[in-house]
């Protein structure tokens, strides 16, 4: 298996610059060509550090407006610039990360210079700025009218209250129209570090070539600076309450969540990586198709295949998430708790079928090796301490059914929160 | 590229490659788009993909895929133009990567051919009729749930609007009304039907051989047919724009603007790179100057579609700046009817859409899409060819194009609640 894995991913480097970026080659010369991304060790979630021996607190949804707004160099916009060169290029940010990536023609670099220097070189005018919050509005606007997306945000709500885990990404009108230029540059040079930064390239490129443009771009010839230190959250325990909320849908919908090493110290690096894998095992068999118990909701039709349950690692938290659109909310609340206080028995109990989910799992994965993009933005930096696609396929391999269940036998839960959106009374 | 006649009008078409890890299989069952037998195909697409006689439960379904290293079977319904598709879909890894099984390809056409010929059911009365009346709950459930879905239900109502004949307004996955009165014995008929004369392409990709991918669907019962069928369809230009107004609970309004634009199918490509240029890439004039420059919209693009001649301007607007961003967008299509496209502008574009079609040599789904839509109107475009066509296009030929655009619809989906 190690063998196959390697055949469709050969060659991986890992190396750090001088000033402390790292860099991640992954080649695959049978490609047509090159996912390139500048990843930031900064997301949603850090909206506070310490400056000069002060504490800063920056509004919510700043990493997400800092991310739109570096595309704006002075001049011109690096966005247009990327496609003029015939690159795809997009951003996203999530609650730890910002990430900038493009997909170029193989050996054609123009595009990757372009995003080794944009990235680096912030330009933030008050005008643009201040344009910026109108179109930021209209996103979060858009996030308002999917009722999924405002499900997983109240769920996150329950699960972190009062951490910023529970705002949007985009924040609010409010704090977006807050944003002001210095907030970006002062969050800028806190978090966009070079040694807070990991550049990974996928697909088909010429090493020395890319090795020798990355040395002599901005990212790698920006001089190193000190980390700054950022406060550590303090979580409120969860509380096992029900909200309960009038939504635009046609068909009730539930959400409910558990957060992992309640009050423990968390795992780190591989062993993070290894447990992340295990819990989505463990969850994919609990509330999947081998399991009778599932079967018999699915059956009963109290689910359809818009159930999810799944399994999530961010730098910091470690949580678990349940969906579904059901017509009988109280029981399946019920029964899904009842599955998760015996999550150990319930995952030993099924332990014929462990192999089978991890055939599945294997065979998921297996297909990410023909996506350059996922295998690139994948990559979540120092939280799994800069593991790849292949790390993950290596890891996922080398688990077994006793690795599991004794993650799932010491692993800490908190109680289980829940989030019940009903049909508007006035809708009907 | 390798094509063999299995039968007449069974066609296998081999793609060899050591790129990718997996190896993608398509089965395709074509025929002209109707509404007769649509609803059947729909539900017995979903059966297909639910059961079989072997593998009854899901349990057992999922089982039997996991043991084959986590490969994936599904069946999906799509339109080309005026075609409409049946398709049943596998992708299994690379056998290096399973290493109990002689070969996952053979064990995978033995798998298909069982969900193909023996379905969970008899032919007296049809599909199991449990089993059936919750996939049909399901089916129905889930169009309800695109209700949801603003931009994806505008731009359905829009369509629905623009067809002179509702049929080729029918989407491909049906609707309420034709889904309701199915019996699990006119679905069962209906996948019958399909299997005996529907034009079948068979797509191969991955590190296979000809020779023993010819020999696995050999093993199909699948006999000769005539091919039948017409992706093209034309309707009459309306002289006046129809508006449609539709009151909905939204905090952003959908604005969709409807053309028609017919390109002899030679001249395609002058279509596509116009499209481009207006709206149909992230730095097209629409997205440069009615969302960036001028802020009047979140989202905004073009498509279009070659098989019908529908062109559909698609825009997420705040309620206060419709009217504004209807006429910036008119604006644009003016100025590609009036004034010549720059050479560094139509070159940008170009470079764009050469650089997305590279891309899609490195996807196994685009690289079988595109196959298939080739077999279907009979024209094969190597990527050489492909390439050159774009270039080609002139800027002269850009206005031609634009000036070919006809209005014909004005949709706008609006925050409110209905009187009636």
């Amino acid at each position: 298996m190690t063998d196959a894995v390697t055949r469709f991913a050969p060659n991986e480097r890992h190396e750090t610059l001088p000033n402390g970026l790292r860099l991640h080659l992954l080649p695959r010369p049978d490609f047509h060509q090159m996912v390139a991304m500048v990843t930031v060790d900064f997301g949603a979630r850090d909206q506070s550090f310490e400056k000069d021996g002060q504490l800063v607190k920056q509004p919510a949804g700043l990493a997400h407006f800092l991310e739109h707004k570096l595309f704006a160099q002075p001049g011109y916009d690096a966005f247009s610039r990327l496609s003029e060169l015939g690159a795809n290029a997009n951003a996203f940010t999530t609650q730890t990360r910002t990430s900038y990536f493009l997909t170029a023609p193989a050996n054609e670099y123009e595009a990757l210079k372009e995003l080794l220097t944009f990235t680096q070189e912030p330009y933030f005018e008050a005008e643009s700025v201040a344009r910026e919050q109108d179109i930021i509005s209209q996103e979060v606007d858009m996030y308002q009218d999917d009722t999924n997306a405002r499900l997983y945000r109240l769920i996150l709500g329950q699960l972190f209250k009062d951490d910023p885990m529970a705002d949007d990404i985009a924040g609010t009108t409010e704090s977006v129209h807050s944003v002001t230029p210095e907030d970006l540059q002062l969050a800028f040079d806190a978090f966009y570090r070079p040694d807070n930064m990991d550049v990974v390239i996928a697909g088909a490129f010429d090493e020395t070539t890319v090795r020798d443009l990355i040395n002599a771009s901005p990212a790698g010839q920006r001089p190193a600076v000190a980390p700054v230190s950022v406060p550590t959250h303090e979580l409120q325990p969860v509380s096992d309450d029900i909200l309960e909320v009038e939504m635009d849908v046609v068909r009730p919908k539930v959400a409910m969540g558990q957060r992992w090493y309640d009050g423990a110290d968390m795992p780190t690096g591989r062993e993070a990586l290894r447990i992340a894998i295990a819990g989505s095992l463990a969850v994919d068999l609990v509330f999947g198709e081998f399991s009778p118990t599932y079967m018999t909701w699915y059956d009963s039709g109290m689910i359809d295949d818009s159930f999810s349950a799944e399994f999530d690692w961010e730098r910091g938290v470690a949580f678990l998430t349940i969906a579904a659109e059901t017509p009988e909310a109280d029981e399946l609340i019920d029964a899904v708790a009842d599955e998760l206080e015996n999550m150990a028995d319930r995952f030993a109990a099924l332990q014929a079928d462990f192999e089978l989910v991890k055939k599945d799992a294997l065979g998921r994965l297996i297909n990410k090796l023909n996506q350059l993009e996922e295998i690139v933005t994948r990559f979540e930096g120092s939280t799994f301490d800069f593991a790849t696609l292949r790390d993950e396929i290596n890891i996922l391999q080398a688990l077994t059914f006793t690795d599991v269940l004794e993650i799932l036998r010491n692993a800490q839960v908190s109680a289980l929160t829940t989030v019940i959106a009903t049909p508007n009374a006035l809708d009907m | 590229m390798t094509t063999v006649t299995v039968q007449p009008g069974v066609f296998l078409h081999v793609l060899p490659s050591q790129q990718f890890a997996t190896t993608r299989i398509l089965v395709n069952f074509t025929r002209q788009h109707d509404a007769t037998s649509l609803g059947g195909r729909v539900l017995a697409s979903n059966m297909l993909e639910t059961a079989s006689k072997k593998y009854p439960s899901q349990t057992a379904l999922a089982r039997a895929l996991s043991e084959l290293y986590g490969a994936s079977f599904g069946t999906d319904v799509l339109k080309t133009g005026a075609l409409h598709t049946l398709r049943l879909r596998m992708t299994l890894v690379h056998d290096s990567f399973a290493p109990d099984s002689e070969s996952l390809l053979v064990d995978g056409f033995a798998f298909i051919r069982e969900m193909m010929c023996a379905p969970l059911g008899d032919a007296e009365q049809g599909f199991d009729p449990t089993v059936f009346e919750r996939q049909r709950e399901i089916s129905l459930d889930e169009i309800a749930g695109l209700q949801e879905e603003k931009p994806f239900y505008a731009a359905r109502q829009a369509i629905n609007a623009y067809f002179d004949d509702p049929v080729q307004a029918l989407p491909a996955y049906g609707t309420v009304d034709l889904l309701k009165t199915v019996t699990p014995k006119e679905a069962w008929d209906a996948w019958f039907d399909t299997m005996q004369h529907d034009r079948v392409d068979i797509i191969v990709l991955g590190d296979v051989d000809v020779a023993t991918v010819t020999q696995a669907v050999q093993q199909l019962p699948l006999t000769g047919r005539a091919i039948v069928g017409n992706p093209y369809y034309e309707q009459p230009e309306k002289d006046a724009v129809k508006q449609v107004v539709e009151l909905d609970k939204v905090n952003q309004a959908r604005l969709i603007l409807a053309y028609q634009l017919h390109i002899a199918q030679t001249d395609r490509f002058q279509g596509f790179v116009f499209n481009a240029l207006f709206g149909g890439l992230a730095v097209s004039r629409l997205f440069m100057n009615v969302r960036e420059s001028a802020g009047l919209a979140y989202s905004v693009y073009s498509d279009y579609n070659p098989y019908t001649g529908l062109l559909m301007v698609e825009a997420g607007v705040d309620h206060a700046k419709l009217g504004e961003a209807e006429q910036r967008i008119d604006a644009e299509l003016t100025r590609l009817q009036t004034e010549l496209v720059a050479d560094d502008e139509l070159a940008m574009i170009k470079r764009l859409m050469k650089a997305d079609y590279v891309t899609s040599l490195d996807q196994p789904g685009r690289i079988t899409e595109r196959l298939q839509n080739q077999e279907l109107i009979g024209y094969h475009t190597t990527a050489e060819e492909w390439l050159a066509a774009v270039e080609s296009v002139t800027a002269q030929q850009v206005q031609q194009v634009a000036n070919a655009v006809k209005k014909q619809l004005h949709y706008e989906l609006v925050g409110g609640t209905q009187n009636d």
